[in-house]
């Protein structure tokens, strides 16, 4: 705290203009304390109002600085986003490339011909969910076809063996005929 | 260099042609089922099993490998539409491909009055018919698949059952 010997000398250097920013500083910081005799509380609004105006100055410094972090903070944040894009990027093509194969796989499975075990009955235009009655129809189609494959099969079956009696009784009639032609022969002598 | 090219015509084409005649009898079938008065049946060769095996071995496994549907279409004979049998329009329709020459018939069987007629396309990648005409009902059944000797001998012997 300067004493007030100082403070007055100060005070005439500063209105001669001869004071530095730090003596300056100090007849301020005296104007802050209430103990001031009676001559000198003339410059008290004076050099009070240089504090307040200061200090104001100070807080909007400190203000201005609050707001320049925050801008860094903010530009900190934006360019860790812009850091991280890629990974985003690279996420969202993973999970692109994901969704692609699994509604190609849908697309497999509905457009593909059906495989495993899979049955299907409609009657009159209508889905009908039974399995039995299903392989009940099926069973009777494939029987009927069997049934009349079945009679084809006999038939052929006794066709083979009419060519058979057929290859047999040409090997009799060859030996008729050579018969035959021996009786002719000997007839003829 | 003909010859190369007449072959790869024929190696490339007549597949293709079979196929698409395999598509197109699908389509047919698939037109059909929507009908009313008509039954379609379509089975995976899990639901299969060749006669006189009890277990599934390596060569019924490999018979039914080929096989990739069964298809059966069951219509009514009585079932009309425009005033026309509808057995006769499905017959009709089936019938401009099958008369084709992608197709042979190997098998007709008239039993007084019931008539049993078997068709293969002549690529083994293709499919296998059976019309069979009751004086009640007209059948469709389809194999579709690799049909080569092994599954021909299968169908003619009655082999290929439900399970």
């Amino acid at each position: 705290m300067a004493t007030i010997e100082k403070v007055r000398d100060l005070l005439e250097r500063y209105f001669n203009a001869e004071t530095t920013l730090n003596e300056e500083q100090i007849i301020r910081d005296y104007f802050k304390n209430d103990s001031i005799p009676d001559d000198l509380l003339i410059y008290k609004p004076l050099f009070n109002c240089f504090s307040e105006e200061i200090e104001r100055l100070d807080l909007s410094g400190e203000k201005l600085d609050h707001n320049s972090e925050k801008l860094d903070h903010t530009v900190e944040e934006v360019s860790r986003k812009r850091e991280g894009s890629p990974f985003v990027r690279r996420v969202s093509f993973k999970w692109m490339s994901l969704a692609a194969a699994a509604s190609l796989a849908i697309f497999t499975y509905l457009i593909m011909p059906q495989k495993g075990d899979s049955l299907r009955l409609v009657i009159d235009g209508v889905n009908v969910n039974n399995k039995t009655l299903a392989l009940g129809k099926a069973d009777d189609q494939m029987n009927q076809i069997n049934s009349m494959l079945g009679r084809y099969r006999k038939s052929s079956e006794q066709l083979e063996s009419m060519s058979k009696m057929g290859d047999a009784l040409s090997s009799l009639n060859s030996i008729s005929r050579v018969m035959t032609q021996k009786e002719e022969s000997n007839r003829l002598d | 260099m003909k010859r190369l090219l007449i072959l790869m015509f024929v190696a490339i084409i007549l597949p293709a042609a079979a196929l698409g005649q395999t598509k197109q009898i699908n389509e047919i079938l698939d037109k059909y089922e929507k009908k009313k008065s008509v039954e379609s049946i379509v089975i995976s060769p899990s639901l299969l099993q060749i006669a006189g095996t009890s277990d599934v071995n390596a060569s019924t496994k490999e018979l039914l490998s080929k096989i990739k549907e069964l298809r059966i279409i069951n219509i009514k004979t009585s079932a009309m539409e425009s005033g026309v049998p509808l057995w006769t329009s499905l017959k009709g329709e089936l019938e401009k491909h099958t008369s084709s020459d992608l197709f042979t018939r190997i098998v007709r069987i008239q039993d007084g009055e019931e008539l049993l007629e078997m068709f293969i396309t002549k690529n083994t990648e293709g499919a296998l018919l059976f019309y069979t005409t009751t004086p009640k009902e007209f059948s469709v059944i389809s194999i579709f698949g690799s049909i080569d000797k092994t599954v021909i001998n299968a169908a003619m012997s009655g082999g290929i059952k439900i399970k």
